[in-house]
């Protein structure tokens, strides 16, 4: 809009300018005109005023027209190189105006040039010209005639007067006699006679012009001599009776005037109607001869009229073309404008409507569709912004979620209804050994193999199609070598609205230390009512053992009552040590924890088994920069006495022991790995290796590892097994740094 | 755009240019020869001829019947050296020859002369007539002042001619001659 108000400040200075410039230019004409046309003082001021303005005004429309259109024209044109919008159009347009009155202007131009010369040369031609020279001559010989005529009766009067001396004063009623005879005789209509000094001696006079005043001749007249010193002159008098053609001459005939006795004039009346024919003619072939003359010029003239006209017409349609293509063009840049603004995102853009036309209509439209854009995209930013919270707000409550999933100790596995995994939480990564990458967004029977896909089909087709929402499922796994024992919850995720299945989720937990917990809970309790039901009858065998001895030893002759009493207290003993060991398992005491040196405590435990030349060798790698660790010295000391223990038994007594330390300050855990070249754990060994009562051995009650894996358990600590390279087993214990 | 302004600039200029180029043609070699002022019977006497004012287009017009009138502008000034120059007589004279054709004789009347005309068949008569001025009486001498210099100056031009039904108004750009001599001068001391 500003680009318009703009437009029309410049429009404005350029009609100033131009209306300034044509004040000067009309001066500067003026002046210039003034010098060229000088139209006479017998043309009254305010005429040559008028003429001035209109030639002026003439020429000045002219120049400007021309300028104008020219301007324009090379405008377009330069407008048409830039590739400027709308000039393509105003092409079009313009050479159309222009071939449509080119065409018809040239043609009747052409026309008109050539029905003009037709025309001229018509009016001009060889007949006319005849015809007029003819008239005109007819005029010219009659008054050759007549002067001829004349010219032979003055003659003949002239010597008679000179001859009868008719001139002496005394004659003149002679003389006046004569000249009468003479008007009779020759029909003359007067006949007169001068005196030298121009003064009339006497005349005679027809009866037609007797009536009409005719006047003297002149002296100056009278004096006047012909073509070639001809010796008669002739003149005409216009009278009411008619034109009254005198010839003069000299008497005596053929004197030179100014030796002339008298002068002779002889007249003939030619009749009104005949001396104004004779006019008529000759002002005729004067005007057709003076027009003649004119010929070219008037020619020259009509041709520069009618190119003036046929420019002015071809000049006008082409600035009407101009106007026309103006007034579309202009609208539709303006359109072309605008989508460039609304497609840059401007939408705020509208345009003004000039015209109430199509185009205005047009215009209108634009405007609308701009305007309801620009709502439009309010609105949607509005949705966005509101969107954007939204999701905001749900990412922050997922990322809680998240942040909740990953941080709780029970694993939790989503499943949708087209069977992907959805979401794992750390904890069930964990828990079953997975990586994020293997498992999320698979379908779950790519994940799943054998009874395992089995079972899960069977779990899912429950909840999905029997109906149930929430299937309990206990079950035993093996994860990285270790079995496990995991409870599994599944629940349907069904919408709340339509109860459409959408998935599954799994809550998982690991109940495998549960599970070791409650059975070492329970086999102590065991041991304890199985110690304390067993110690109690030993004590009484064996002091009725003794008691048999001591009274019936010494008299019992027989080998077989000594070996009788010696195996039932030596068995006795067995049991009491059984149950001892069984009372030891049973009520563990509690870690009583303070800061030790493992690896001090680890050699001081090595060298209890490092004799000289014994068949087991211990090798010990450990950091000498360890921290302290809060152990209980005691019970570190049996753990690891059992293991040795077991070491032993499994090398069958020669092998080598590597006990290596190494401390992990970003886990904050320090790992023990104690390896043996024994004969190595089997796989069902390792699953029930920390189990009370298992053992591999053919003797023992099992329960070495067992008081191993509690006395770590109590220190917060893990232990596992594992098979050694190349031979033998490995036990991995992590504690807490 | 510059390049618009500055050709349209030029496309004006050139009009203009067209219209300003247009000046009167020198008269064809018309001037005024013979320029002489003689003292006389007590008055000053003037004398000029016009040459080469007649051409055939001229000849040709008069023949056709239009009048041709020569103006003689004369000025006789008293010559001053630090002031104007100060008039002593001015005269506009001015001859007329015209045609009749059907009689075929050139009628001359020179104002000068009062009502005393040239009639005559010949055109080498009346054109000498036409072109000259012979004992034109200028002032009296006694208007005169002794050893002053005095400056006669002559022009003569030749009134535009009208031509029939009005066609100056239109053709008022043709002109068949611009006979106009420059201003010339003659110095005497008297």
């Amino acid at each position: 809009m500003s680009g318009l108000d703009e437009e029309e400040r410049r429009r404005r200075k350029r009609e100033g300018i131009l209306a300034i410039v044509l004040l000067v230019t009309v001066a500067v004409l003026t002046y210039l005109e003034s010098r060229i046309i000088q139209f006479g003082a017998d043309i009254p001021v305010s005429n040559t005023v008028l003429m001035f303005i209109f030639i002026n005004i003439n020429l000045l429309l002219l120049i400007l027209l021309i300028f104008l259109v020219f301007r324009n024209l090379v405008k377009l044109f330069y407008d048409r190189k830039q590739n400027v919008m709308g000039a393509r159009l105003r092409t079009r347009l313009v050479v159309a105006f222009i071939s449509l009155t080119l065409v018809p202007a040239i043609v009747l131009f052409f026309f008109s040039m050539s029905f003009i010369t037709t025309s001229i040369k018509f009016w001009f031609n060889v007949p006319v010209d005849h015809a007029l020279e003819n008239s005109l001559a007819v005029g010219k010989n009659m008054y050759a005639h007549i002067e001829d005529s004349n010219r032979f009766f003055l003659k003949r009067a002239a010597y008679q007067i000179t001859t009868n001396n008719l001139l002496r004063p005394y004659r003149t009623e002679d003389l006046s006699r004569y000249i009468q005879i003479v008007q009779r005789e020759f029909h003359l209509n007067t006949v007169e006679v001068y005196s030298p000094d121009g003064e009339r001696i006497t005349y005679a006079v027809s009866p037609e012009i007797e009536a009409f005043p005719f006047g003297t001749v002149s002296v100056n007249d009278l004096k006047k001599t012909g073509m070639e010193k001809d010796t008669v002159f002739s003149i005409s008098r216009n009278l009411p009776a008619g034109e009254l053609v005198s010839s003069i001459c000299s008497i005596p005939f053929g004197q030179p005037r100014e030796k002339a006795e008298a002068f002779l004039v002889i007249s003939i009346l030619l009749p009104p109607d005949l001396s104004e024919s004779l006019t008529a003619i000759s002002r005729g072939i004067e005007e057709y001869q003076q027009i003649k003359l004119l010929k070219e010029p008037i020619q020259s003239t009509y041709y520069i009229v009618l190119s003036i006209v046929a420019l002015l017409v071809v000049f006008c349609a082409v600035w009407f073309g101009f106007y026309i293509a103006k007034s579309l063009t202009n609208p539709i840049m303006e359109l072309a404008k605008g989508l460039e603004r609304v497609s840059a995102g401007d939408l705020a853009y509208t345009i003004e409507r000039l015209a109430d036309d199509e185009i205005g209509m047009l215009v209108s439209s634009f405007n609308k569709m701009t305007g309801d854009l620009r709502a439009g995209r309010q609105q949607i930013e509005a949705a966005t912004q509101a969107l954007e919270r939204q999701k905001d707000a749900l990412e922050e409550s997922r990322l809680y979620m998240e942040i909740v999933l990953n941080n709780i100790s029970t694993g939790v596995i989503s499943i949708d209804a087209g069977g992907t995994i959805t979401t794992i939480n750390k904890s069930a990564r964990k828990m079953l050994s997975l990586s994020h990458a293997n498992v999320l967004n698979r379908y779950y029977a790519n994940v799943l193999t054998d009874r395992y896909l089995k079972l899960a089909n069977e779990m899912i087709a429950t909840i999905r199609d029997g109906g149930q929402d929430m299937v309990e499922l206990p079950l035993r796994l093996t994860i990285s070598g270790t079995p496990r024992s995991f409870i599994i919850y599944l629940n349907a995720l069904r919408h709340d609205k339509t109860g459409q299945y959408m998935g599954i989720v799994m809550v998982i937990d690991d109940l495998t230390e549960l599970e070791k917990a409650q059975r070492m809970a329970a086999w102590r309790e065991v041991a304890r009512r199985i110690a304390h039901e067993v110690k109690n009858p030993l004590t009484p065998i064996s002091l009725s053992a003794q008691r048999l001895k001591r009274k019936f030893g010494p008299d019992a002759d027989d080998p077989v009552f000594e070996e009788c009493i010696r195996t039932i207290l030596d068995y006795v003993d067995i049991i009491r040590n059984l149950v001892n060991e069984f009372a030891a398992f049973a009520k563990f005491p509690s870690a009583k924890l303070a800061p030790c040196d493992l690896v001090q405590i680890i050699r001081e435990t090595a060298d209890l088994y490092s004799e000289e030349d014994s068949p087991v060798t211990f090798t010990i790698d450990a950091p000498t920069d360890l921290p302290r660790l809060n152990l209980d010295r005691q019970q570190i000391k049996q753990a690891l006495i059992n293991l040795i223990e077991n070491a032993i038994t499994a090398m069958e007594g020669a092998g080598r022991i590597t006990i290596t330390v190494c401390h992990d300050p970003a886990a904050m855990k320090v790992v023990l790995t104690f390896a043996d070249t024994g004969r190595g754990l089997s796989e069902a060994a390792k699953n029930n290796l920390f189990e009370p009562y298992f053992s591999t051995k053919k003797s023992g009650m099992g329960l070495g590892l067992a008081i191993v894996s509690s006395i770590i358990a109590d220190h917060n600590g893990t232990i596992s097994a594992h098979d050694n390279e190349p031979r033998g087993a490995r036990f991995i214990i992590e504690l807490p740094a | 755009m510059p390049f618009v302004f500055r050709f349209s600039g030029l496309v004006l200029s050139c009009l203009l240019l067209v219209v300003v180029c247009h000046t009167p043609a020198p008269a064809d070699g018309a001037r005024l020869s013979e320029l002489s002022v003689t003292p006389s019977e007590g008055v000053l006497v003037f004398q000029a001829t016009v040459a080469g004012a007649f051409n055939e287009k001229m000849e040709a017009a008069i023949k056709s019947g239009v009048p041709v009138t020569f103006t003689f502008l004369i000025r006789a000034a008293r010559v001053r050296r630090m002031w104007f120059d100060r008039d002593v007589a001015e005269y506009r004279v001015s001859h007329t020859i015209t045609y009749d054709n059907l009689k075929e004789e050139f009628t001359v009347h020179r104002s000068w002369e009062g009502e005393k005309t040239l009639v005559t068949k010949s055109l080498d008569q009346a054109r000498n007539a036409m072109v000259r001025i012979e004992g034109l009486p200028l002032c009296s001498l006694d208007d005169l002042e002794r050893d002053t210099v005095y400056r006669v100056s002559a022009k003569a031009e030749l009134d535009k001619l009208t031509l029939p039904l009005y066609l100056h108004y239109v053709l008022f750009f043709v002109s068949f001659w611009d006979v106009e001599t420059d201003w010339h001068h003659v110095d005497f001391t008297y």
